[in-house]
C-alpha cells in the first residue's frame, strides 16, 4: 500500500510484534527471575531484550525502528502494576534502544556491529542507577555516593584502584553478557529470516 | 479515560502539572523544596491519593536512609556552603517530590493516551503498532507455551542445550511472523494508512488550564518568594 508515512503497514505490525515479544519476555521471564533471585536478571533481560529489537531491525530496515520497538515495549511496561519502577524501566529501555539505534546507524550491517550495538546497551544497565539517582535526587547524591564507596574501600582497607578496576571487570561483564545476546540474536535472526524471506524485506 | 472520570484533568492537564511540580523541585532549594513537596502531597491527596501507595516501597526507604546516613557520617564536598545533612535532607525532598508527582501521573494517564500524546509529537504509528503488541501478546504466550510443551515432550533442554533454545526461539518468532503477515492482510483489506492521522486528538480542557495554572503559580510564588 502506498502512503506518506514512513512506515508501511507491515513495518507497523512487525514493530507491534517485536514489541511484544520483549514485553512478554519481560512480563513471563524477566518475573521469575526476578522471583527467584537469579543474578544479573536486569542485565540478561536488557541483552536479551535488545537481541529481540535487533531481530526486529531486520525485518524493519529502516532508521528509528529499534527505538519503535523499544517505545512500545516501554508503554506496555505500564500495564504492570507496581508504581515507580514502570518509569525506571520505561526510560532504561528506551536509552537502551537509542543507543543500539545510534550503533547501527552509524555502522554497516553485520555480525560485528549486532554484537556492539548489543553490548553496548547492555552497559547501559550498569550505569542506569547511577543515572536514575542523579535524576531523581540531584547531582549532590551521586557525589556522596562515590564518596562512601571511596571512604568505605580505605576502612575496608582496599585500594581505591581495586575498586576501579573491579568496576571496569563488571563492566566487561556486561559487555560480554550483551555481545554474547548480538550474536545469538544475529544467528536466529538470520535463520528466521531465511526460512521466511518476506518478499519486501531486503 | 482514567484521568477525566474524577475531578482532576485530562492527560494533558496531569502532564502540564507533573512538568511543572518536577521542574520546580529541581529548581528549588532549602525552604522552598520543602514547600513544593507540600504542595505536591496536598495536591495528590485532592487528585490521586492512591499515588502515595508508593511510599510502602521499601527500596525509597532504604534509598532515602543511605543518602541521610552517608550525608551525616561523611558529608558531601567541600565546595558547598550547606552542612552535609542539609544537602541530604534537600536530595530526599527533592527525590520524594519527584517520586509522588511521577507516581500520580503515571496513575493517572492510561496507556492510550500515553500513546495519543506520543503521536501528536509526532511518533507516527506508534498506536497502531501498540495495539497490535496488546493483541498478539496472549496468542504469542500461547504460542510460546505450545512450543515449549512439545519442546520438553521431546526431552527439553537436557540434550544440546543451546541448539534447542535457539530452535525455540526460531518457532516462536516464525509463527509470530507468520501472525503478523495475518495481521497486516487485513489492516490493509480495511484501508488502514498509517499516514492517517487518529480521529482522536487530545486537547487542553477548561480543567486542564485550571490546574496546569493553579500549579504553576504555586510553583512560581514559591520559587520567586523573597
Amino acid at each position: 500500500m502506498q502512503t506518506n508515512s514512513r512506515w508501511t503497514v507491515r513495518d507497523l505490525v512487525y514493530i507491534g510484534l517485536f514489541g511484544a515479544l520483549w514485553g512478554a519476555m519481560e512480563m513471563t521471564l524477566g518475573d521469575l527471575f526476578h522471583t527467584l533471585k537469579v543474578p544479573f536478571t536486569g542485565t540478561l533481560m536488557a541483552a536479551l531484550g535488545i537481541g529481540i529489537a535487533l531481530i526486529g531491525r531486520r525485518f524493519v530496515p529502516k532508521r528509528g525502528s529499534i527505538l519503535m520497538i523499544a517505545l512500545v515495549t516501554g508503554l506496555l511496561k505500564f500495564l504492570s502494576p507496581s508504581g515507580s519502577s514502570v518509569l525506571r524501566v520505561f526510560i532504561s529501555i528506551l536509552i537502551e534502544g537509542a543507543i543500539a539505534e545510534g550503533v547501527l546507524t552509524l555502522l554497516p550491517v553485520g555480525l560485528g556491529s549486532w554484537m556492539l550495538a548489543n553490548a553496548l546497551a547492555t552497559l547501559w544497565t550498569l550505569l542506569h542507577s547511577f543515572f536514575i539517582t542523579g535524576l531523581l535526587f540531584g547531582e549532590g547524591a551521586v557525589e556522596m555516593f562515590v564518596i562512601v564507596v571511596e571512604r568505605g574501600a580505605k576502612i575496608l582497607g582496599l585500594n581505591p584502584e581495586a575498586v576501579v578496576l573491579g568496576a571496569i571487570l563488571l563492566a566487561l561483564l556486561y559487555m560480554g553478557m550483551g555481545a554474547v545476546a548480538g550474536a545469538l540474536a544475529w544467528s536466529v535472526g538470520k535463520i528466521v529470516y531465511e526460512r521466511l524471506r518476506p518478499k519486501d524485506v531486503v | 479515560m482514567l484521568c477525566n472520570s474524577r475531578r482532576g484533568p485530562g492527560p494533558l492537564g496531569y502532564t502540564l502539572v507533573t512538568l511543572t511540580l518536577m521542574i520546580g523541585a529541581v529548581l528549588a532549594s532549602g525552604w522552598r523544596g520543602m514547600g513544593v513537596l507540600m504542595a505536591t502531597v496536598l495536591l495528590m491527596l485532592w487528585l490521586r491519593p492512591e499515588a502515595f501507595a508508593i511510599f510502602r516501597s521499601w527500596r525509597i526507604w532504604t534509598v532515602a536512609a543511605l543518602l541521610l546516613l552517608s550525608a551525616a557520617l561523611w558529608g558531601a564536598a567541600d565546595t558547598s556552603d550547606l552542612s552535609p545533612l542539609t544537602i541530604g535532607i534537600q536530595a530526599l525532598v527533592r527525590g520524594l517530590t519527584v517520586l509522588l508527582a511521577l507516581n500520580g501521573y503515571l496513575r493517572a494517564v492510561g496507556l492510550g493516551d500515553l500513546a495519543l500524546m506520543f503521536e501528536q509529537l509526532g511518533v507516527q504509528g506508534l498506536g497502531f503498532a501498540l495495539g497490535v503488541a496488546l493483541n498478539m501478546l496472549p496468542s504469542l504466550a500461547a504460542s510460546a507455551g505450545n512450543t515449549f510443551a512439545a519442546l520438553r515432550m521431546r526431552g527439553g533442554l537436557r540434550r544440546r542445550p543451546w541448539h534447542t533454545l535457539r530452535g525455540l526461539l526460531v518457532t516462536i518468532l516464525v509463527n509470530g511472523l507468520r501472525r503478523g503477515d495475518e495481521i497486516t492482510a487485513a489492516a490493509e483489506s480495511r484501508g488502514y494508512n498509517p499516514a492517517q492521522p487518529f480521529q482522536r486528538r487530545l486537547r487542553m480542557q477548561r480543567a486542564d488550564w485550571y490546574w496546569g495554572l493553579t500549579t504553576l503559580v504555586t510553583v512560581g510564588l514559591l520559587l520567586g518568594w523573597p
